[in-house]
């Protein structure tokens, strides 16, 4: 106490004011209270390390994204999901590729009925051939 | 009354909070925490000293926890999508019950969450993680939580707000019956859990709207299950307007009257308190995932849940403790309901109550009867003004006179259930008081909301 009133003097301050924020400072934790806190604590930041090392920051999301579709190895369903082609086109084009093999670039796709010009043009950048 | 988790929750959220503001590298991060963890240590023995270092400490472990939040796993899908809608093949787990709703065009689908667990990128299935809106045909067949899907369809990022904060991170349309099965999966015991808690909320509703009319209905579903669409939009004004809408949104109210009719029906069966207690806390938790755990009815669950617990083992209970506990608890597990307007409102609600009450009962008094009204009103006021730009002086006196009557309201709708339950002839007479007592709920908040001055908007 004798430490604090010398504290105040000469700041100006009532000695009561600044005693009293003190003490409501040290009363918003025990001592017992605070060794849970900090093992708490200790315990929460070990933990989000663990889960959050490595991850990169967020970025927004790009226009095109990374997942194409392997036109080699896609199934009917996943081919159907592409814009212009619909089940019974998806369903020639992996029948095709099934008796005449793999296809190596879009203009392959011609080969297949039904696939035209305007659906190669939509597709461009959404398919790939592995 | 001493309240330190309320501290360490304030500081903990302060964190979260100004993780939205302020991007920090991860060093830097590192080097505040050991500078914070040496302060505290340093001054150990110097009490003020320590808990101001403590409480930085706490801050700085909200902003890592938001940081951690924010940044998607290696695997997340989110890292591969685009605004551009993609094809796409993936199994994934539903982690809500498929319901229909209305899209901004008045188009209605079916809609779930879906958590994915693989997809396909050529001939691999390959782990991925990341939750996304999953949009069903309307013929998809049945499906329901807890079901595992393999799935075909176009994702698409979408960062929108209320996207983000529900924590998934696009959408997943199938437009095909066919492009989407269900794959045989052992649900586990909490699975079977949720459905029963699902099929009773839908046996409940469907048990409410056989009895009443729609308005009574809608009043139903909002007080006791947390389902608000059914009001029209003038009530749903006028109880806004009066600043008595969170007699509609499922929250302590609820908790505390579904708490007090547990402790009655249990102490005519004379069971021991401990056994009381435990299934108080276990009904308090059916109900909260019965009425679909939003922060509100979590925030009073949780307190609840203390409540019983401090019973149990004999110990005084502490409102700001218990507060400070269940935001920790939310704050942890999900730091982006710090963002959330029902969080907000309703911590702040029964922060200003247990913090002003006091006050306001020791003031003039002709206060004493609106203590609690008032000091609610003051402390939601700011938040009102800031996110609705609505300010609503006739609350106080308009929540004095609505709160008990909905409370009424409420007992009236859980004997409903429980009669119809039985027999739905038996529910007939709870169905007429309750139609009753909705009508004069009604004409009351429509008659605050005309009072000159009843609230300002801007």
């Amino acid at each position: 106490m004798k430490e604090i009133h010398g504290r105040s003097a000469g700041t100006g301050l009532k000695p009561g004011t600044r005693r009293g924020l003190t003490l409501w400072l040290a009363g918003i934790f025990t001592r017992q209270e605070r060794l849970a806190l900090a093992f708490l604590m200790g315990v929460s930041v070990g933990g989000l390390l663990l889960i959050g090392w490595g991850r990169r920051p967020p970025f927004p999301a790009p226009e095109r994204a990374e997942l194409a579709v392997d036109v080699n190895r896609a199934s009917a369903t996943e081919l159907a999901a592409l814009p212009g082609i619909g089940p019974k086109l998806a369903a020639r084009i992996a029948e095709d590729r099934k008796r005449r093999g793999r296809f190596l670039t879009l203009n392959d796709l011609k080969r297949v009925k039904g696939v035209t010009p305007k659906i190669i043009q939509r597709i461009k950048g959404m398919v790939c051939f592995n | 009354m001493r309240g330190p988790l309320a501290y360490a929750a304030a500081a903990f959220a302060a964190g979260i909070g100004l993780a939205g503001w302020v991007t920090l590298p991860p060093a830097w991060l590192g080097l505040f925490l050991l500078i914070g963890a040496a302060a505290a240590l340093l001054s150990w023995r110097r009490g003020a000293a320590a808990n101001i270092a403590l409480a930085a400490l706490m801050a700085m472990l909200g902003f890592l926890r938001a940081e951690v939040d924010a940044r998607p796993p290696q695997d997340s899908v989110e890292r591969l999508i685009a605004r551009e809608p993609r094809p796409i093949a993936a199994q994934g787990i539903l982690a809500s019950s498929p319901e229909w709703a209305r899209a901004p065009s008045g188009f209605v689908r079916r809609r779930a969450w879906l958590t994915l667990a693989v997809i396909r990128q050529g001939e691999r299935w390959r782990a991925a993680s990341g939750k996304v809106l999953l949009y069903l045909p309307a013929r998809a067949g049945h499906f329901s939580y807890g079901d595992r899907l393999e799935l075909a369809g176009e994702i698409r990022a979408s960062p929108g707000r209320w996207m983000r904060l529900s924590g998934a991170c696009g959408t997943l349309t199938v437009s095909e019956a066919g492009a989407i099965r269900g794959l045989p999966s052992r649900p586990s015991v909490w699975v079977r859990y949720r459905r029963r808690i699902e099929a009773l909320h839908g046996r409940l509703t469907t048990l409410g709207r056989s009895l009443l009319d729609q308005e009574g209905s809608a009043y139903l579903e909002g007080l006791l299950l947390g389902n608000r669409q059914g009001f029209s939009k003038e009530l749903a004004e006028a109880f806004r307007k009066t600043g008595t809408v969170h007699v509609l949104v499922v929250s302590g109210l609820n908790v505390g009257l579904v708490g007090f009719l547990g402790m009655v029906t249990l102490s005519f069966l004379r069971l021991p308190r401990n056994a009381c207690h435990l299934l108080i806390a276990a009904g308090l938790i059916s109900y909260c995932l019965l009425t679909g755990s939003d922060p509100p009815i979590l925030r009073a669950t949780l307190m609840g849940v203390l409540l019983c617990a401090s019973a149990a083992a004999g110990r005084e209970f502490s409102g700001f403790n218990a507060l400070g506990a269940a935001a920790l608890g939310i704050l942890g597990w999900d730091p982006r309901a710090l963002a959330d307007v029902g969080f907000q409102l309703s911590f702040a609600a029964v922060g200003g109550i247990l913090l002003a009450a006091p006050w306001v009962e020791k003031g003039p008094r002709i206060l004493k009867p609106f203590a609690v009204s008032v000091s609610a009103w003051l402390a939601v006021l700011p938040l009102l003004a800031w996110h609705f730009h609505l300010v609503t002086p006739v609350a106080p006196l308009a929540n004095l006179w609505v709160i008990p009557w909905a409370s009424f309201l409420m007992a009236v709708g859980f004997l409903l259930f429980l009669l119809a339950g039985l027999h739905p002839a038996l529910g007939l007479p709870a169905a007429s008081v309750f139609t009753w007592m909705a009508w004069v709920l009604t004409q009351g908040v429509t008659w605050f909301s005309r009072w000159p001055g009843a609230s300002f908007s801007w």
